[in-house]
């Protein structure tokens, strides 16, 4: 790696910068509040630029610099830019990074920006573009697609419903790109499709990418004790949450030209619709909202009744389980089941040190409870200081009513 | 006429124990079905009396009344009737000072009788068993009274009716009940608890010897642990039979006190039940509680365990082998060693473990460690200390074992109190580091003897690559396994409790103590350490050193209650109604103690899950670093 | 239905000591749910005594396939068309991915485009209603206890989820009954090597979700009246999005 100097491409990185919507061709030497990329892939810090993306007016028009925000308030910085129309134009690619991200119902989630960010690492370091492959059946908005860095659209017939009948198609279209590399999420979804690509082009896949650059990708192997460094390779799926979205400018989509292929039915694997857990029964492990019980609930016909008007599914203090109120199933905590939920409620649970170590990777705490120095109290994003058996009823109450209503 | 009474009484003697000896002959053939055991029968034999005069009256002697009871009754029932026995013997019958005797012995016996009659009447407290105990009195009574009269009809030198035909009547009536009691009944312990006795699985523990160590298990045997009675060695199945249904055993069961669906009487009786192929109807004491219905049918051949079978499987899980019911019981029957061999059945042949205990087994086997967390962060909690790591081929004096509860932050607290006192009194010490793995005690006391004899050759295997002289450990399951059952396995070493190697830092003058004023301390002690081991004082002494006022609560040294942390019973959710730590704390409060001393990491983390108010629990080692004023 | 289950080597991935996958330990409990009679463990390679271990969970005979990890594709399914011969099998089971190699789970996918077999992936449960025979209804495991439901042709390659909760008790007694045969592979090529540089793993943060860090921030509320804690509580949820809204419930409700 080290020791070879990379050459600049002035034209390429000039094309990359292109700005649209003018009958003169403009160009953003700024980077549009996007870091630049170095020749050699790593993405070099611009302070002055991060700076400017950062700055919000505060309380009493003093200037704030908000970074827990940052990607939030990125998007709205890109909102204002694309307002005035400076988008990003590629038109003659040295060549294509093809996407396949997920997006589920036609949206893109932040595991799609993200295989996106990685597009356009890998395309602008050598004036690539990024091609996003969605599917016909849920089109994705222009201007999102966009915003998130990518460069051309191509939709595909087949969704998931017949998966040999989706990867002959893709790998049909990704013959006619043909695209120097295909990304994809290692989430449920972008794995299977992955490894189906990979099976049947009989090509290699870089599973799990956790560190994406130009020249080097980085990802685990050996149950995790190990990894591999490699140049980057034609088929990669990304770990999530390793590397960032697009934060850059708007890029404008462009037509492509491409013969559309017509996907025949395989129907050898058929994929129905997804059928969501019945959070009541479901595994409190997996559950996305949790409503539990401590020893602060006495009425444990009514503390059932308020978790299924919640639609929640219920858990319990050690304490209560013990007490065989709940079962040992329900059980929260260090010796119970650690929680990976959205949300939690805590009715009349203090959070003993092994109940809090239970909600490991919890978003936000609501908690009931009468001791106001209590450490769930300390948790929570919401915290109400009052004894829960007042509380529950008047919430069943409330949200029948709202039912009825 | 009273001439012949007399030779008739010896006759019905003789007689009877034709009958009792005849009764013993199905009994024997059925505990030959059990596994041949290598027993010294002779000796075991010649040694009963002793073993009964010392041992079992030691035990039984602990319920108030209960040794004068048997004293009474036995001793007079059996003197009388061994002496009315002679009387086939004519010169004897004419010798009035003979029958005066038999009379005197008899008249004893009522006495007992009454004494025996007294215990369930007229409200037969909840421990004891009803069914044929109800009318043993009316067949002792019988017997006693026939023998008495017919002493004194004797002696006074009258005949007719009153001194012939109803005593030899009473006595014929007695002798009967007397012989269904010992066939049938509960009396069968008088031949059943003889044989046991003799035959005992633990014959060093008579004499106040301690013998408590798991026996190792051949891995290669077809039939791991017992699954049908006949599994059991011959002399366990005379064990079940010699169970007197006394109920001490669940007096003192912490898991029975908390409902947990555990009584080991009623356990040993299913066994016994099981083996005679008798139904579980037979049973006549409290059950185990809350425990699911079960079949209740049962052969020599047929398993015990399971909804089909005898007992249900949730009591084999409630057990915490605190060997409370083993210290109590009075026929000195193994309970914890019947209840390991019943869980490696389940465990090692079936596979049929609570789900949190197979969680547990499998992490144990896959990274040697029950909660499957790093070998490297054992010692995160002491990072704060000076604590060397003793790596292959080094040389220390004492060799720190930490234990599986170091990577509980309370506990960490408690090693780091102790390396504090060790690195001031400057003693030579060094930890595994990430080369300690489980010893395999959870694992051998949940029935898994694979994993166990998996660990301790690894763990044998590490400690025989390094040099020290002792090792020392807070843990006392640590170093149960350790000090008591690796040698059979090929490790042998010094193992010390922190307590003992603390208390004679301070009796040698290292570790200078001021005694601080304290409210009132309780030391709660572990089962591991006092029953398993027998070490009860040097805790006692460092406490007594460093706070200034102490207390006992009612259960304590080789009586004291368990956690309720032990034997995999927190891992193998055991439905309850009371926890264990709850009731052990009540009883703490009792005492007037605002402090529990602790000793162990499980019972440290059992008590501090009581929810407040309660007392303050504190290992005695953090209690030792306080006191500190010189070194 | 005749069951093969793909097994492989494994490591703990905490200690590093030899230890069964997770994903292939439940396509045992899989197999067995599905009812399968014969039910056959196949390692690509030689015999080692972790292997052993899956024994516990349920399988009574292992091949190994020694000389088959150069290939283990080629080996693997050299080995099923040979034994389609004899008897074929319905049913090839693996883990999601292994676990101490190269752990990317492309094996049973390359498996099954080499015998020409389709793939269901992810399974975590046959379904209840189960269609004609030579197709298979399963359960997909998908993100927060959902499913999808899958319709497959026989004979296929069935990959398990590491959610499934088909996991067999372990018993030490069938461990060391188990029957694990050698079986020497065809002479395969060398398969293709992974380049790049092999080193041990290095952890890295990852990104921060601005969703995860944001959040409403410690809001207080002392003794109020239930109705506004409960009001309170409404609210904050629905904020949150995980609470329905009322109109949704209702609609929701009446559907």
């Amino acid at each position: 790696m080290s020791g070879v100097r990379h050459r600049r491409h002035p034209r390429a990185e000039r094309a990359a910068r292109v700005v649209s919507g003018r009958t003169r061709p403009r160009y953003d030497m700024a980077g549009g509040g996007a870091d630049v990329v170095a020749p050699s892939g790593r993405r070099r810090r611009d302070p002055r630029n991060e700076r400017a993306r950062l700055l919000t007016t505060g309380r009493e028009g003093r200037p704030r610099l908000v970074r827990a925000g940052l990607s939030k308030l990125a998007a709205a910085s890109i909102a204002t830019v694309s307002s005035v129309s400076k988008k990003i134009r590629i038109e003659n690619p040295e060549f294509l990074i093809a996407v396949i991200p997920d997006m589920i119902d036609g949206r893109l989630d932040r595991f799609d920006r993200q295989l996106l960010g990685a597009a356009r690492k890998l395309a602008d370091a050598g004036g690539g573009a990024v091609v996003v492959l969605g599917a016909r059946s849920a089109p994705p908005m222009h201007e999102t697609l966009g915003q998130a860095g990518a460069d051309r659209v191509v939709l595909t017939g087949a969704d998931g419903s017949d998966p040999e009948a989706r990867v002959d198609e893709l790998v049909t279209l990704l013959d006619r790109l043909p695209p120097r590399h295909v990304l994809l999420s290692e989430s449920e979804d972008g794995a299977d499709l992955a490894r189906r690509l990979a099976a049947r082009t009989g090509g290699a896949l870089a599973a799990g990418v956790e560190v994406l650059g130009a020249r080097q990708i980085i990802r685990p192997c050996g149950a995790g004790r190990q990894e591999r460094a490699s140049e980057p390779a034609s088929l990669m799926t990304l770990a999530p949450d390793r590397i960032a979205a697009w934060d850059g400018a708007e890029h404008e989509i462009l037509p492509l030209e491409i013969e559309n292929v017509a996907p025949t039915a395989r129907n050898r694997v058929q994929v129905g619709a997804l059928r969501a857990a019945d959070p009541a029964t479901m595994n409190l492990g997996v559950a996305p909202f949790v409503v539990a019980a401590g020893r602060g609930v006495t009425d444990f016909d009514g503390f059932r009744a308020t978790v299924a008007a919640l639609h929640a599914t219920p858990g319990a203090s050690r304490v209560v389980c013990d007490n065989g109120d709940m079962p040992r199933t329900t059980q929260v905590g260090a010796s119970g089941t650690v929680l990976d939920a959205v949300c939690y409620v805590a009715f009349g649970i203090a959070g003993a040190p092994q109940h809090l170590q239970g909600l490991g990777r919890v978003e936000h705490v609501v908690a009931v409870n009468t001791d106001l120095h209590a450490a769930m109290v300390k948790r929570a994003g919401l915290a109400i200081i009052a004894d829960a058996q007042h509380v529950m009823p008047v919430l069943c109450e409330m949200l029948a009513k709202e039912r009825q209503a | 006429m009273r001439q012949r009474s007399g030779a008739i009484a010896a006759g019905l003697v003789w007689g009877l124990g034709a009958a009792l000896a005849l009764s013993a002959v199905p009994m024997v053939r059925r505990w030959r079905k059990g596994q041949a055991k290598p027993v010294d029968m002779v000796r075991g034999l010649a040694a009963v009396p002793k073993r009964y005069l010392v041992d079992v009256h030691h035990a039984v002697e602990r319920r108030p009344g209960a040794a004068r009871m048997h004293a009474l009754v036995a001793g007079g029932t059996l003197a009388g009737t061994t002496l009315l026995a002679a009387g086939i013997v004519s010169a004897f019958r004419n010798n009035r000072f003979y029958w005066a005797s038999v009379g005197v012995f008899f008249t004893t016996a009522i006495a007992g009788t009454w004494l025996v009659r007294k215990r369930r009447s007229p409200q037969k407290p909840s421990y004891l068993s009803g069914g044929k105990f109800l009318w043993l009195p009316y067949a002792l009574g019988a017997w006693n009274v026939g023998g008495s009269l017919l002493a004194l009809g004797q002696i006074v030198g009258a005949g007719g009716v009153l001194f012939s035909a109803v005593p030899l009547f009473l006595m014929l009536v007695g002798g009967a009940g007397i012989v269904v009691q010992v066939a049938r009944g509960p009396m069968r312990h008088a031949f059943s608890g003889v044989t046991w006795l003799a035959a005992h699985s633990r014959p060093e523990r008579f004499g106040g010897g301690r013998s408590t160590e798991l026996r190792p298990l051949d891995l290669a045997a077809p039939m791991l642990g017992a699954m049908v009675p006949s599994d059991f060695g011959w002399n366990i199945l005379a064990s079940f039979d010699a169970c007197i249904e006394c109920g001490r055993c669940e007096q003192h069961c912490p898991a029975f006190a908390a409902g947990q669906r555990l009584n080991p009487k009623a356990l040993v009786q299913g066994l016994a039940l099981a083996a005679r192929g008798e139904e579980a109807s037979a049973y006549t004491g409290s059950p185990a509680p809350h425990a699911p219905p079960v079949a209740g049918k049962g052969s020599l051949s047929s398993p015990v365990i399971g909804v089909d079978g005898m007992i249900h499987p949730d009591t084999l899980w409630a057990c915490t082998t605190c060997r409370a019911c083993v210290e109590q019981c009075p026929m000195m029957i193994e309970h914890v060693d019947t209840i390991v061999d019943l869980r490696r059945a389940q465990t090692l042949m079936l596979g049929e473990v609570r789900p949190g205990a197979a969680e547990a087994l499998r992490h144990l086997r896959e990274s040697a460690e029950s909660g499957g967390r790093p070998l490297s962060a054992r010692a995160d909690g002491l990072a704060g200390e000076n604590v060397p790591v003793l790596e292959e081929g080094g040389e220390t004096d004492v060799l720190l074992w930490l234990g599986e509860g170091a990577y509980e932050l309370r506990y960490a607290r408690t090693l780091r109190a102790l390396v504090k006192l060790l690195n001031m009194t400057g003693v030579n010490f060094a930890i595994l580091g990430e080369a300690e793995l489980d010893c395999g005690d959870l694992a051998r006391r949940l029935g898994d003897e694979a994993t166990f004899q998996m660990l301790a050759g690894e763990v044998i295997d590490t400690l025989g690559r390094r040099r020290f002289k002792r090792i020392v450990t807070a843990d006392p399951h640590a170093l149960n396994v350790l000090r008591n059952e690796y040698p059979a396995l090929g490790g042998t070493w010094e193992v010390l409790h922190h307590t003992a190697l603390l208390d004679e830092l301070v009796s040698a003058g290292r570790l200078k103590l001021d005694a601080r004023t304290l409210p009132p301390v309780a030391y709660h002690d572990p089962c591991y350490l006092a029953r398993y081991n027998g070490e009860t004082d040097a805790p006692r002494r460092l406490l007594a050193a460093c706070c200034s006022q102490t207390v006992e609560m009612e259960r304590h040294g080789r009586q004291a209650m368990c956690c309720g942390g032990g034997g995999g019973n927190p891992v193998s959710d055991v439905d309850v109604v009371e926890r264990i730590p709850d009731l052990r704390m009540q009883q703490a409060a009792q005492s007037g103690a605002a402090i529990v001393a602790v000793a162990c990491p499980g019972c440290t983390a059992m008590l501090e899950g009581v929810p407040e108010p309660r007392a303050e629990v504190k290992d005695i080692a953090e209690l030792v670093l306080d006191a500190v004023v010189a070194v | 239905m005749k069951a093969i289950v793909l097994l492989s080597a494994g490591i703990d991935p905490v200690s590093g000591r030899p230890a069964p996958v997770g994903g292939e330990v439940r396509a045992i409990g899989l197999a067995r749910a599905l009812g399968a009679k014969t039910l056959i463990g196949l390692h690509a390679g030689a015999s080692v005594p972790a292997l052993a271990d899956y024994g516990g969970y349920g399988l009574k005979e292992i091949i190994c396939l020694s000389g088959g990890e150069h290939d283990p594709v080629a080996a693997l399914a050299q080995f099923l068309i040979r034994a389609s011969n004899v008897s074929a099998p319905d049913l090839v089971l693996a883990g999601t991915r292994g676990c101490g190699g190269a752990d990317t789970g492309l094996l049973p996918y390359r498996l099954a485009e080499k015998l020409g077999w389709p793939i269901a992936t992810g399974i975590a449960a046959p379904l209840e209603e189960q269609p004609a025979a030579g197709r298979l209804a399963l359960a997909q495991a998908r993100a927060r206890g959902a499913v999808r439901p899958v319709h497959v042709t026989l004979p296929c390659v069935v990959t398990v989820s590491d959610m499934a909760e088909c996991v067999p008790s372990f018993v030490f007694a069938d461990k060391r009954a188990v029957q694990v045969r050698d079986e020497r592979a065809e002479r395969t090529p060398q398969g293709e090597m992974e380049e790049g540089l092999l080193r041990p793993y290095r952890r890295r943060p990852k990104l921060i979700s601005a969703a995860r860090t944001g959040g409403t921030g410690g809001q207080l509320l002392v003794d109020p009246t239930p109705e506004e804690a409960a009001a309170a509580i409404i609210a904050h949820l629905r904020s949150l999005g995980v609470l329905a809204a009322a109109d949704e419930a209702s609609s929701s409700k009446m559907t």
